[in-house]
């Protein structure tokens, strides 16, 4: 009885206190666990900002001499690039310093004739390469889907599945226009020579994913734990999971350097192809138009995709036991 | 039966309450999979219940000691 009382004194202002917390959680939480995009102009870097420090840099500057201009541009604000607002590369300066010399510097030759700002992007591609060509070395940034275990029986369908994402999500890199230095190719490393000369013209042919069971069955499994072993040599802890993992330095000559700023993704908890979709399209959207994300590692798990994924997953063996049952 | 019925109305308002701030949340995550939309929304809801439950159990004991 006194439960009840206590029910009926406390339930109707708990409730509506706990809708209006939750509105205004709504309301808040998407701008703190999302990661913000390019609509939120103080917080990150857009690529073509990427790109005046990257020629500013290859001009024959010395470092220092580069912090001192960025500083003197950033209070003049004189430079005519208009989004985002000047105020982002002041908010966190160690942070962005760091990202521009760690990352951008070296990744266009110095004699490259000079672009327009608004025109330099990076454009994520994928490549399906052989293992003595690895790293490619005229790309902007060098990827890899890194898988530490060949595929298996149990684990061929799952593998197939993640290279129909990869096909789907990233334009093959010889059908863009775009030169190759200013392309983030993501690769498929493959044993085979001739395999891998296959694969690329299948892959640039338009159609049908027919190639990812030759991709699977073809697999380079040496220069993806390289790759895994670069990337925890460079301080990643990818702990045990059974990936794949999604790895990236940039430039392709930093890898295996400890020093090295990795890009990475941990696919190890996506089973279900919509969620593999969605990460792969993460990536190529967040290598074009985040590249603040290259400062530390990607922080792809935050708590939204987190939750996305594991009811998914939920979900899909709640169904197959519901069916089971049937 | 009887302490069922009972028991659905005692948290009847609480219980809807909870059911659409478990749809607001399952809405805002999204999951891809409308198995994943149904499951969230459940588990979201009991979760939500039996944080209410909690609470509606600290009260009481709170105020008795007073």
């Amino acid at each position: 009885m006194a439960t009840n009382n206590v029910s009926k004194a406390v339930g109707t202002p708990m409730t509506l206190s706990c809708i209006l917390a939750c509105l205004a959680a709504t309301l808040v939480l998407p701008a703190a666990a999302e990661l913000p995009d390019d609509s939120s102009p103080d917080r990150y870097l857009h690529a073509s900002e990427v790109g005046v420090v990257e020629h500013r840099l290859t001009g024959g500057s010395s470092d220092a001499e580069d912090e001192d201009e960025e500083e003197d541009e950033e209070t003049s604000g004189s430079r005519p690039s208009p989004s985002p607002p000047r105020e982002v590369i002041l908010e966190g300066p160690g942070e962005v310093r760091r990202f521009y010399h760690k990352v951008f510097p070296l990744s266009a030759p110095a004699s490259s004739t000079p672009r327009s700002v608004s025109h330099l992007e990076i454009i994520a591609s994928r490549s399906f390469l052989y293992r003595h060509r690895h790293p490619p070395e005229d790309y902007a940034a060098y990827g890899i889907v890194a898988f530490p275990l060949s595929a298996t029986s149990a684990s061929r369908e799952r593998h197939e599945m993640i290279c129909e994402a990869y096909a789907a999500s990233l334009p093959d890199s010889a059908l863009l226009e775009v030169p190759v230095t200013e392309q983030m190719v993501t690769v498929w490393p493959v044993d085979d020579e001739e395999v891998a000369e296959q694969l690329r013209v299948a892959s640039a042919t338009p159609g049908g994913f027919s190639l990812c069971e030759r991709a699977v069955a073809h697999y380079d499994i040496l220069t993806a734990k390289h790759s895994i072993n670069h990337a925890r040599r460079a301080g990643l802890d990818l702990g045990d999971g059974r990936g794949p993992f999604l790895l990236a330095w940039s430039p392709s000559s930093r890898k295996g350097d400890p020093d090295a700023v990795v890009l990475y993704v941990d696919l190890s908890r996506y089973h279900s192809q919509p969620s593999i979709n969605a990460i792969f399209q993460r990536w190529a959207m967040d290598i074009e138009s985040n590249p603040r994300l290259w400062k530390n590692g990607w922080a792809m798990g935050d708590l939204r995709s987190l939750v996305r994924n594991w009811a998914d997953d939920l979900g899909a063996t709640v169904l197959g036991l519901i069916e089971r049952g049937d | 039966m009887k302490k069922l019925m009972e028991a659905i109305l005692l948290y009847r308002t609480p219980g809807i309450a909870c059911l659409l701030l478990g749809v607001l949340f399952t809405t805002y995550i999204s999951p891809n999979t409308q198995a994943g939309f149904l499951v969230l929304v459940i588990i979201t809801t009991l979760g939500l219940l039996v944080v209410f439950k909690l609470v509606e159990w600290i009260y009481h004991v709170y105020k008795n000691r007073r």
